[in-house]
């Protein structure tokens, strides 16, 4: 934010130039990753423009754990493994974590999947709650649920990799819709290069888009604003933001809804933690730290294909419960591993991303909410002029709409998800319309998210409210 | 208002940047609705000529007498693109007329011409092309492919190199082998797939024979994935003990010759608890009755994979009765080894 350059004369000088410094190195951050993911994506689509050949994947690829965490989600349960049962590749199986749930979920799951107790010789591996008892699927064979003491969403994903029987690993959100052939695609950064330790990849709002049988079968927009908005946001976040981060091998945040794993590393490092909010983004940092202060070479790996759709919340309540829990987890994931920030061996990821992280995307919100004060203050006490007060809102709003517009740009050049014309005007007009309010807004939310970081309280997996199920039917939303 | 004029250098500085700002995002939002206009007309057009072509290329599958429709110059990508599909699912015969009908048409004259565009698209279309369509005269512009830093490229190339004649390209790829250390032994036997079995199997003994170390495991792997031909003689030796690590489990995974037994017992005793748990897999394949022991015996190993790969093993052997190894459960009482051996059978169940 650059708007409180319009002090008054005795306050010009070091403010000044500091907030626009602050503005400068702001955007040419955001450019440069612009640039690369434009690299990057190009790059991408060329050499996968024969993927839509048979056979373009090998029927050889290493088997894969999915894992599934579940905390009170007797209604979508049994619809989410039914559709992970049917996703396309060779070998993989399914571990269901009930973590202490209130309601029935473990009974649905009993019922749908026929579960009968099961003899595991356990291996605690990593620290974890009780099991309280094994069940394995007397129809599916790959199917097993474990039923444990409640300690939250990494305790259960600890306790799945003590249980998973692959060497990679997947941790799937219960509410997530994966793509078919999600798995294939996710997985090929593992193929290619034995370095890979993480791969991520791109996960897209579900809202508006047809659901049957468990997957997406139409894409679609939402009718409410705000979910639209937040289509553009996550378009940005990781068109251009995970893609721009992955080419210098400095991916901070894999999605807690879908992301594969080494189960070694993860192991090594100790698994999941479990006194963060933010136990996916604080394990990508810590791996990364691990491994560059240890000189090991590794490779976190993102996949720009969509292969993961989600449900956005579509009320302002939740979604500034979803943000302030998501600041306040980048927060805590950067303070456990501060000594990633400019260690030595730290590269790309120690030198460029953590120090962009602190500056831009923690103390960022501090820095815009006040901007915005200022301005707002400085127009009605009429300490600058109105000509400063609409040249920095150009610049400002201005930059915002740049930016989302340029992520529609990389979407219009790679994955084109929305087919109808129409669609992608609806979504420009989001693009604008979110620098009006909604941007202000959760710049708040994640001040708000800052300040209860520094004052401590704990939250814990389960409040999140959704909207709407997805997985109650075939349903158009 | 006062203290601020439209002369302050940062004002001005902000307006004009305000101003870039927004000359760029028209720019962009004019770029996205011409790229939706182009590529939804190239869409249209691959669609149109998919419509077209596709059962002219399934009467020729067919063995029906076809007539091709005329080809634009800007039309030949997408035609070539659709007829590499239809070249996909098909074996035989059908697939040599599909390859003669496709030389009629000069689409060989078209891969060349696209291999030497800068387009990546281009180039890739033209190097699978060249290997459906049989063409050995770019072996070697396809050799030199093969070195390509790019995974997808050499590995497409070779592909290519393997379809125009696999007598000759088979050992290539495994000389091959050791310039791309980064090429996924799944990829390359999922490449090997459509080789016959006896031509596998004997360059792949070369290979195993001859390679580096640091190959080595690399095709014990896609020996394993293929299951080629008698490799025992190459495997033999592999199955020593004083072996590097990943190349004894290789051997292992690879092995599946009751010739091999003796070695395989010796090595579940091994230091290494990664090599015990794969002796104690390949026992589970080739053991006979007298192996019983030595995998109870090993369900007491101190690591958790060599327990569970006994107790699968022990579940697996030939000889093994559900009710004798319930009775062992009993009589292991509360031994941990009981837990393994339980949830062995509860799979096996």
């Amino acid at each position: 934010m650059n708007g409180v350059a319009w002090f008054p004369p005795a306050n010009l000088g070091a403010v000044e130039w500091f907030f626009l410094a602050y503005f400068v190195l702001l955007h040419l951050g955001y450019l440069t990753l612009n640039i690369l993911s434009l690299v990057h994506l190009r790059r991408y689509m060329d050499l996968h423009s024969l993927d839509r050949l048979p056979h373009a994947y090998a029927g050889f690829d290493p088997p894969i754990s999915i894992l599934v965490p579940a905390y009170n989600e007797a209604e979508t349960i049994v619809a989410s493994v039914k559709s992970l049962l049917q996703l396309d590749y060779p070998d993989f199986e399914i571990v269901v974590i009930n973590d202490g749930s209130q309601d029935d979920t473990l009974a649905e799951l009993t019922n749908a999947f026929g579960l009968l107790p099961f003899p595991e010789d356990y291996w605690r591996r990593i620290p974890c709650k009780e099991i309280r008892g094994t069940f394995r699927s007397t129809r599916h064979a790959s199917l097993r649920v474990l039923d444990k003491a409640n300690g939250g969403k990494a305790d259960a994903l600890n306790a799945g990799i003590n249980a998973s029987r692959y060497p990679l690993f997947c941790a799937v959100d219960a509410d997530s819709i994966l793509q078919r052939d999600s798995l294939s695609r996710v997985v090929q950064p593992f193929v290619v290069d034995p370095l890979t330790i993480v791969a991520g990849g791109t996960v897209r709002i579900a809202n508006g888009c047809r659901i049957s049988g468990g997957f997406l079968v139409e894409v679609g927009l939402p009718d409410k604003l705000l979910a639209r908005i937040q289509i553009v946001e996550y378009l940005r976040a990781f068109l251009f933001g995970r893609l721009g981060w992955s080419a210098l091998n400095a991916v901070m945040i894999v999605s807690g809804a879908f992301g594969l794993f080494k189960k070694s590393e993860v192991i090594a490092a100790g698994g999941y933690r479990t006194d963060t909010v933010g136990e996916d983004m604080e394990l990508i940092v810590r791996l990364h730290r691990l491994h560059r202060t240890r000189g090991t070479p590794y490779r976190i790996a993102y996949v720009p294909d969509p292969i993961c759709w989600t449900e956005a919340p579509e009320t302002l309540k939740v979604l500034r419960h979803q943000r302030t829990r998501w600041q306040r987890g980048l927060i805590e994931s950067l303070a456990m591993n501060r000594p990633l920030a400019m260690h030595p061996r730290s590269g790309w990821v120690g030198w460029f991303a953590f120090p962009f992280f602190v500056l831009f995307e923690v103390l960022g919100p501090a820095i815009e909410v006040v901007g915005y004060l200022t301005v707002v203050f400085g127009a009605a006490m009429g300490l600058f002029s109105w000509g400063a007060f609409g040249a920095f809102m150009l610049v400002a709003l201005g930059f915002g709409v740049l930016l989302s517009v340029s992520a529609m740009l990389l979407e219009e050049l790679s994955f084109r998800i929305y087919p109808k014309p129409s669609d992608v005007a609806k979504l420009c007009v989001a693009a604008v319309v979110e620098n009006l309010g909604y941007r202000q807004l959760a710049a708040l939310w994640r001040l708000q998210g800052l300040l209860r970081w520094l004052t401590g309280g704990r939250q814990q997996w389960g409040e999140m409210t959704r909207a709407d199920t997805l997985r109650s039917g075939d349903k158009a939303r | 208002m006062a203290y601020v004029t439209p002369s302050d250098p940062l004002l001005t500085f902000a307006a004009y940047g305000g101003l870039a700002v927004l000359f760029a995002t028209v720019a962009l939002l004019a770029a996205i609705a011409a790229i939706r206009y182009l590529v939804d007309r190239r869409l249209a057009a691959e669609r149109r000529l998919n419509k077209l072509w596709l059962p002219v290329f399934f009467g020729v599958i067919e063995g029906l007498p076809v007539t091709p429709p005329r080809i634009s110059a800007r039309d030949r990508e997408a035609v070539l693109m659709a007829w590499i599909q239809s070249t996909e699912s098909i074996r035989g015969e059908a697939r040599s007329r599909l390859r003669r009908f496709a030389l009629d048409l000069g689409f060989d004259r078209t891969a060349r011409e696209l291999l030497t565009k800068s387009n990546m698209r281009a180039r890739l279309l033209a190097i699978a092309a060249m290997g459906r369509l049989g063409m050995s005269s770019s072996w070697d512009d396809l050799a030199v492919l093969g070195h390509d830093e790019t995974p997808t490229i050499s590995l497409l190339a070779m592909r290519s190199l393997l379809q125009i004649d696999a007598v000759r390209g088979v050992p290539l790829l495994f000389r091959m082998l050791h310039w791309h250390a980064e090429w996924p032994a799944s990829k390359v036997a999922a490449m090997l797939g459509d080789v016959p079995h006896d031509l596998l199997g004997a360059e792949l003994a070369d290979a195993i024979r001859t390679a580096r170390p640091d190959v080595l495991a690399r095709l014990l792997k896609v020996a394993d994935l293929q299951q080629a031909g008698d490799l025992w003689p190459v495997l033999e030796p592999l199955l020593d003990g004083s072996r590097q690590e990943e190349v004894i489990i290789g051997a292992l995974k690879a092995s599946d010759d009751p010739r091999s037994i003796d070695a395989i017992r010796r090595l579940v005793i091994d230091s290494r608890w990664t090599v015990r748990a794969q002796a104690a897999a390949a026992l589970g394949r080739l053991g006979l009755p007298e192996d019983r022991l030595r995998l109870q015996a090993m369900l007491a190993d101190p690591d958790w994979w060599v327990r569970y790969r006994a107790a699968q093993a022990l579940v697996r052997l030939p000889s093994s009765r559900r009710a004798d190894l319930e009775a062992l459960c009993v009589r292991l009482g509360d031994h941990p080894s009981r837990d393994m051996l339980r949830q062995a059978l509860a799979e096996a169940a």
